[in-house]
């Protein structure tokens, strides 16, 4: 059953596709080398029933023959703005594995030296510093889906903010989903640097698809990211996220994941805290209906002294759906004086929903405070009490509570036009 | 007495099927062992421990099967297996019987066996208000009492064996109900070869006011000490049942695999308790489950001190409505050990609720883990769960786990997970020892208070001993 799967993964996707990508970016011999790596570990692991990955490829079955169509011209979409619903941006860099990548940005942006560039552009101009990067979180053989991202890696967005450099509107990096879709998107951010980045991905028709993305997020010291990731595919399609972020000394990191689309969702959010006093605000928020299945997987890895992290990953189930949370927080003999949380609250709105969840704290410092909380349940019959006391409708206050339970992973984003316009937003998913 | 000619008939019997390996000269130098098995265990060794005991065909059976079940499932997978590893199933002696048959009265206990019981405290307890002892030295039970009033009630309590020969029917319906065979590697070895335990009836409506004690002992290198307890409490009724442990340290791995199976009727109310001290080598894989029928309550207290490598998670099956369990565990990981505590709760029943209580203290490179299970069955409603595990680590060597899953399909459920880690903090430190106490008797203290609400649920004597050996732990004064 699960080779059917890879069957058709590996007959669709052969090596001319390897070779169409590498010719897309316009490979460097060693980003090459890379794929290549990455392909054999693919065929190695696609084979291999116990490769991490694996389960999910099983999940594969509904998408269709998948194929990587070639770049062509942007069907007609939105013309390009930077006034959006997430309020004012400083950027917008609109890209897909058949599109060629469009970017607005403002002037701004460039006084400051901050780059935003398609992958292909920044080999070009920026060897260097992509080569210095690139696969530096990750590595192309890590699981099997990893392996098939890097073979295949297609267009990608590398942004790089210089020393100091702090820029307030969000950057907006908007990719569109085909049949296959592996982008990457590596931000840099040089010491002291600061940048809030909302990084989305949709699908371009109702067709189905596939796609694999990696993000990686290298902070240097002392360096500030709001990092906003947002999987909105059609219910037709599979997705998978690999998002790494390596912090250096007192760096400071706050990742959203929002995933409300795919009949099949998979995330990994991981941060390391490699260097003493860095600091995460690890949040989710998954929204699932129907038969979605959605898996969500966080690491804080605390190698450092003095690291802080807090995770805080909430679902709202309704349907059939499906979810499952496996958080691990670990913290080395290195990381004394760390404090670390985690918590999954899990809201069933169904019958039929199932939900399971599975916080994992792994300690072996002493000098530590660590906390986790995990609860299922379904809406407090008090509060809604309350609000039904009141007068409020019960369709009216049961969505009120609903909205409220959404929005608490928008309380630690700084108070400004993107935390309204996204309270707006989740506002809107969590109504279902 | 016959006794001697009926071991010496027993024993030519039986040698002729496991050879000549009757032994003399234990840690204990008075305590002679009347019949031990060669080291290992084959169908053969089964069928002859059978035997020996004299059992109906079915045990025979069932011990049979049971051991093609152990020999066929495969190790758990989920633990480290290194640590499993020094388990060598092939070097155990997986059964002996001490020198003494049963005994009634304290005075005809073996002399070196009393000597052991007078360092536990057990005399002294039964003073006070032990209604029942059932003292378990290797694989049998060798000292037994049981109050009159106790007898009159209708309340069985006696070791496993004597439970199988004078109520075959109840043995026979439910023994492997709530632990079926095949559930684990240990559980079915365990029903291959188990010996002693303790049997417990309480008849319908029947609260029994005195906790029912036994204690567990290991006391041969290499010994394998497998006792199998079964406690039904009928409609309606009640008990306490207390068993504690301990034993003396020896340089081999000794093994240690209980099963133990709880059914509470509609009504009925258990609470087992547990202080588990085995020797620092000892390997304590444990099997330990309760089913709570309508409107029943179960309750785990469960402390595990000692032991090399203790697995146990004490599970909690809510099979009809308005049934609770609560499962309330302390576990210490001292240098080199490993206490792989938790719990489990599966609600199959709606309008049902649990508590789950863990704490745990790891100290010199100890190892804590708690892995536990709630899980919420389709179309069940109305469930309430809540788990807290306070983890406190002692020093910057040692490690603490917690692997809680959760598990749910319906909605009108709440099911809730905290945890904490952290160390002694430096300001409760400060306080008591601006006040005059020294830094060691400080930390015993906030280790005490830590523990303290384990400790409240423990009869007197057994509370005075948990803190006696927490301090004896805290200096470093064990193993």
């Amino acid at each position: 059953m699960s080779s059917a799967v890879l069957t058709t993964l590996g007959q669709s996707l052969g090596l001319a596709d390897v070779e169409a990508a590498s010719l897309a970016l316009a490979d460097p011999a060693w980003l090459k080398a890379r794929r290549m790596e990455g392909w054999a570990a693919w065929q190695r692991l696609a084979e291999d029933p116990t490769a991490s990955g694996t389960r999910f490829l099983e999940g594969l079955r509904n998408a269709s023959k998948l194929g990587v169509e070639p770049a062509g011209p942007a069907p007609a979409a939105a013309a390009l703005s930077l006034d959006s619903a997430w309020g004012p941006l400083c950027g917008l860099l609109r890209f897909g594995q058949a599109l060629e990548p469009q970017a607005l940005l403002s002037p701004a942006l460039k006084e400051q030296g901050v780059r935003v560039l398609p992958l292909r552009q920044a080999l070009a101009e920026q060897p260097d510093l992509v080569q210095r990067h690139l696969f530096s979180c990750t590595k192309p053989d890590e699981t099997s889906l990893a392996a098939l991202h890097a073979a295949l890696l297609g267009p990608g967005v590398f942004v790089h903010v210089p020393r100091n450099a702090r820029v307030a509107e969000p950057l907006r990096l908007e990719g569109l989903a085909g049949q296959a879709f592996f982008p990457h998107t590596l931000v840099v951010l040089e010491e002291g640097a600061e940048l809030t980045v909302v990084d989305s991905v949709a699908s371009l028709d109702e067709g189905p698809g596939f796609t694999s993305a990696v993000s990686e997020l290298v902070l240097g010291p002392a360096a500030r990211l709001h990092y906003i990731h947002h999987q909105g595919l059609n219910a037709a399609s599979a997705f998978s996220l690999r998002q790494r972020t390596a912090l250096a000394r007192d760096a400071y990191l706050y990742t959203l994941s929002l995933v409300s689309g795919a009949a099949l969702s998979s995330s990994h959010i991981e941060s390391s805290l490699q260097q003493p006093g860095g600091s995460v605000d690890l949040l989710g928020l998954v929204l699932a209906k129907g038969d979605q299945q959605v898996e969500f997987r966080t690491l804080q890895d605390h190698s450092a002294r003095n690291g802080t992290s807090d995770a805080l990953v909430k679902s709202i189930l309704r349907g059939k759906a499906r979810f499952y949370f496996d958080g691990v927080v670990k913290i080395a003999k290195a990381g004394q004086g760390s404090n670390a949380f985690q918590s999954n609250p899990n809201l069933l709105l169904s019958s039929d929903c199932r939900a399971e969840s599975i916080p994992t704290l792994e300690i072996e410092a002493d000098d530590v405070a660590c906390k986790h909380a995990a609860s299922l349940g379904s809406l407090d019959e008090e509060q809604k009490f309350y609000l039904l006391s009141r007068g409020i409708s019960e369709k009216d206050a049961e969505s009120a509570i609903v909205e409220g339970f959404a929005a608490e992973v928008a309380q630690r984003l700084p108070a400004g036009p993107l935390q309204d316009a996204f309270i707006e937003i989740l506002a809107g998913l969590a109504r279902g | 007495m016959a006794d001697t000619e009926l071991r010496e008939a027993l024993k030519s019997e039986v040698d002729s099927i496991v050879g000549d390996d009757y032994k003399y000269g234990f840690h204990d130098e008075d305590v002679a062992y009347a019949f031990k098995s060669e080291k290992g265990l084959d169908a053969k060794k089964v069928r002859a421990i059978s035997k020996m005991k004299k059992e109906p065909a079915w045990m025979t059976e069932v011990r049979l099967k049971a051991f093609e079940t152990f020999l066929r499932l495969p190790m758990p997978t989920f633990l480290d297996p290194a640590a499993l590893k020094e388990v060598d199933f092939d070097d155990i002696y997986y059964y002996m019987r001490a020198g003494g048959e049963q005994q009634k009265d304290w005075d005809k206990v073996p002399e070196g066996i009393k000597r052991t019981f007078d360092r536990l405290g057990i005399p002294e307890a039964e003073q006070k208000f032990l209604s029942g002892v059932t003292a378990q030295y290797d694989s049998e039970v060798v000292y037994h009492s049981i109050k009159e009033t106790l007898e009159k009630q209708g309340v069985q309590f006696t070791d496993m064996d004597s439970g199988l020969r004078e109520h075959e029917e109840v043995v026979r319906r439910y023994f492997g109900t709530v632990i079926p065979t095949g559930d684990n590697k240990f559980a079915a070895l365990n029903t291959a070869v188990w010996s002693g335990g303790s049997f417990v009836y309480v008849p319908k409506g029947i609260k029994v006011d005195i906790p029912l004690q036994a204690y567990f002992r290991i006391n041969s290198k290499n010994m394998g000490q497998f006792e199998r307890t079964l406690i039904i409490a009928d409609e309606g009724s009640s008990v306490h049942y207390i068993e504690g442990c301990t034993a003396p340290t020896y340089t081999e791995h000794s093994l240690h695999s209980a099963v133990v199976e709880l059914i509470a009727m509609p009504g009925a109310t258990i609470r087992y308790t547990t202080i588990q001290n085995w020797s620092k080598n000892v390997f304590n894989l444990v099997t330990k489950r309760a089913m709570a029928y309508a409107g029943a309550r179960v309750e785990w207290i469960d402390g595990n001190l000692g032991s090399k490598l203790t697995v146990k998670y004490p599970a909690i099956y809510l099979m009809g409505e308005g049934a609770s369990g609560e499962v309330l565990s302390v576990a210490f990981a001292g240098k080199g050990q490993h206490q792989d505590a938790g719990a489990r709760i599966i609600a199959a029943a709606s309008n049902t609720s649990a508590t789950v209580t863990s704490k745990s203290i790891s100290k010199q490179g100890g190892r804590t883990s708690y892995r536990g299970l709630v899980r919420v069955l389709p179309g069940v409603e109305n469930v309430k769960v809540h788990t807290v595990c306070d983890a406190l680590l002692m020093d910057e060597d040692s490690r603490s786990d917690t692997y809680p899953t959760m598990q749910a399909e319906e909605k009108s459920i709440s099911v809730g997970h905290e945890a904490t880690v952290s160390k002694i903090g430096t300001e409760q430190l400060f306080y008591l020892t601006a006040r005059g106490i020294s830094e060691d008797e400080a930390r015993l203290m906030i280790v005490n208070g830590f523990i303290e609400p384990f400790t409240k649920e423990l009869p007197l004597e057994y509370a005075v001993e948990l803190n006696r050996l927490m301090q004896l732990e805290m200096e470093g004064g064990i193993g």
